[in-house]
């Protein structure tokens, strides 16, 4: 009978232990989730005012440009065509002067364009009119007349398979990469490249210039255009990617990620 | 006999895993597979002891050996946890407990000699060792809920805490039991003990297993996308 007593003691109690350790771990398990599940929650609350702050930046970064361009169209636009017309009257007036206005003619004309380019460039409802890849072909033609590099570009027909807001994204990072190549890479080649066959979409920049270490220039101050561009392009939805080194020049990609099944997401 | 190929089984399958993951293993696991081949060790000195004791008509007596084991797992163990906080408190714990661990061994031990098990000692390890690793599982499912089967922490904690906790009762009436029952604490310990380290060298198996698989995945996928 004792001996009877003292397992059901013992066994009972080992028995008992494992219980409260079973109900500890569920327990343990339980809490673990739900503080996960909290922490996802912050985290998505966070991501989404970032997205929502970014958002505001861009449309107000986007309505400023707009009204920069609208200014150069309507105000500068107007006051050089005075000056045109204004040179034509002197002409008029002056037959022997003609010869001297040439230059100015000329220099007038080519700040005329340069302009009329620049305000479209700038003007995000000429880009969404003319879509990204006639947009790009502008900023191409502006970059060509500065004379400052040769830019490679062959012309891509048809559309660019991303939505709205993602081609005025796209044409926003593809200005601040040629701005960057102007400013620093001191490049004699620009190579610009789109691949938009099945459905898909990759921006490819190429310059042979003085190259850059990617690491040391993201943790300057400096690097805030890279940092705009890596933003844009997680605003917009695609992949983004930078390659250099000192001497080797830069490559940049902007691409839109794969879904699941093969196909890219819109 | 069957025991003794159950827990030489068990033993095999988790030294072979550890030995597979070792390279693979973070400081937590790796002190608890020291711990394993310590008791390794241990099992085979005090199997060549007493084998040695029975052929010579001597009593068979191998509990000073398991003493001097008994502190050298608090010690491997109580170290394990030490390293797996970076919290002061946690070490300060660790510390402290293995201190009463050690008072109560060493009073048994001077009341009752060395020859004779420290089994006061053994269930105040238990109540070190799950207390210790309670709070380590508390903090594993705290940051790996959503992946727990994924943390060997977790799976050597639970062994642990199953073993330890368990085998509180028995042991603090382990002296008792054979000095008064000799049959029925042989027939506890193989029902209980036995069982229980079966259980808990498995666990340690599939914790280094996981070790060693969590690593092998992230070598081949470093960003893991």
């Amino acid at each position: 009978m004792v001996d009877k007593d003292i397992i059901f003691a013992i066994v009972s109690s080992t028995l008992l232990i494992l219980l409260l350790i079973a109900i500890l771990v569920i327990v343990f398990f339980i809490s673990g989730k739900q503080r996960i599940k909290q922490e996802m929650e912050m985290a998505e609350a966070k991501l989404s005012f970032e997205r929502e702050l970014r958002q505001v930046e861009t449309e107000v970064s986007e309505h400023v440009m707009s009204q920069f361009a609208q200014e150069i169209h309507d105000n500068i636009g107007q006051l050089l065509t005075a000056m045109h017309i204004q040179i034509q009257n002197q002409k008029l007036d002056h037959p022997q002067l003609a010869e001297e206005f040439r230059p100015t003619e000329i220099y007038l004309g080519e700040v005329s364009q340069h302009l009329r380019l620049l305000s479209r460039t700038l003007n995000n409802d000429y880009i969404g009119h003319i879509g990204l890849l006639g947009a790009i072909q502008t900023e191409v033609e502006r970059l060509r007349a500065l004379k400052r590099f040769e830019v490679h570009w062959l012309p891509v027909k048809g559309k660019s398979n991303l939505g709205k807001d993602q081609e005025l994204m796209v044409f926003r990072i593809f200005q601040e990469l040629t701005q960057n190549a102007l400013r620093h890479s001191a490049a004699k080649n620009l190579y610009i490249e789109i691949d938009t066959k099945n459905g898909q979409f990759e921006l490819s920049l190429r310059d042979d210039g003085c190259g850059f270490v990617h690491e040391q220039v993201q943790a300057s101050r400096k690097a805030s255009g890279l940092r705009n561009i890596a933003k844009r392009a997680q605003l917009a939805g695609l992949e983004c990617s930078i390659s250099s080194s000192p001497g080797k020049g830069c490559e940049f990609k902007l691409k839109k990620p794969a879904t699941h099944n093969g196909s890219q997401k819109q | 006999m069957v025991s003794i190929i159950n827990e030489a089984l068990s033993l095999s399958i988790a030294l072979s895993a550890g030995i597979y993951a070792f390279r693979y293993m973070n400081r937590f696991t790796r002190i608890l597979f020291y711990q394993l081949i310590t008791w390794i060790c241990f099992y085979l000195g005090s199997y060549a002891l007493t084998t040695y004791q029975e052929n010579s008509n001597i009593e068979p007596n191998d509990h000073w050996l398991l003493n001097i084991h008994l502190l050298l797992e608090a010690l491997w163990l109580t170290v394990a946890a030490y390293n797996y906080s970076n919290a002061k408190t946690r070490k300060s714990l660790a510390l402290i407990l293995y201190g009463v661990f050690l008072i109560v061994f060493t009073i048994q031990v001077s009341v009752s000699g060395f020859s004779c098990f420290a089994n006061l000692g053994m269930a105040a390890a238990g109540l070190m060792i799950t207390i210790l690793y309670l709070f380590i599982l508390y903090d594993a499912f705290r940051s790996k809920a959503g992946l727990w089967y994924t943390s060997p922490e977790i799976w050597a904690c639970i062994g642990l805490v199953i073993y330890f906790a368990c085998n509180v009762p028995y042991f603090s009436l382990f002296t008792y039991l054979n000095d008064h029952y000799p049959i029925l604490s042989g027939r506890l310990f193989s029902v209980i003990t036995d069982v229980l380290a079966n259980i808990r060298y498995f666990f340690l198996a599939i914790a280094f297993f996981i070790a060693a698989r969590t690593k092998a995945v992230s070598t081949v996928n470093p960003h893991g996308r």
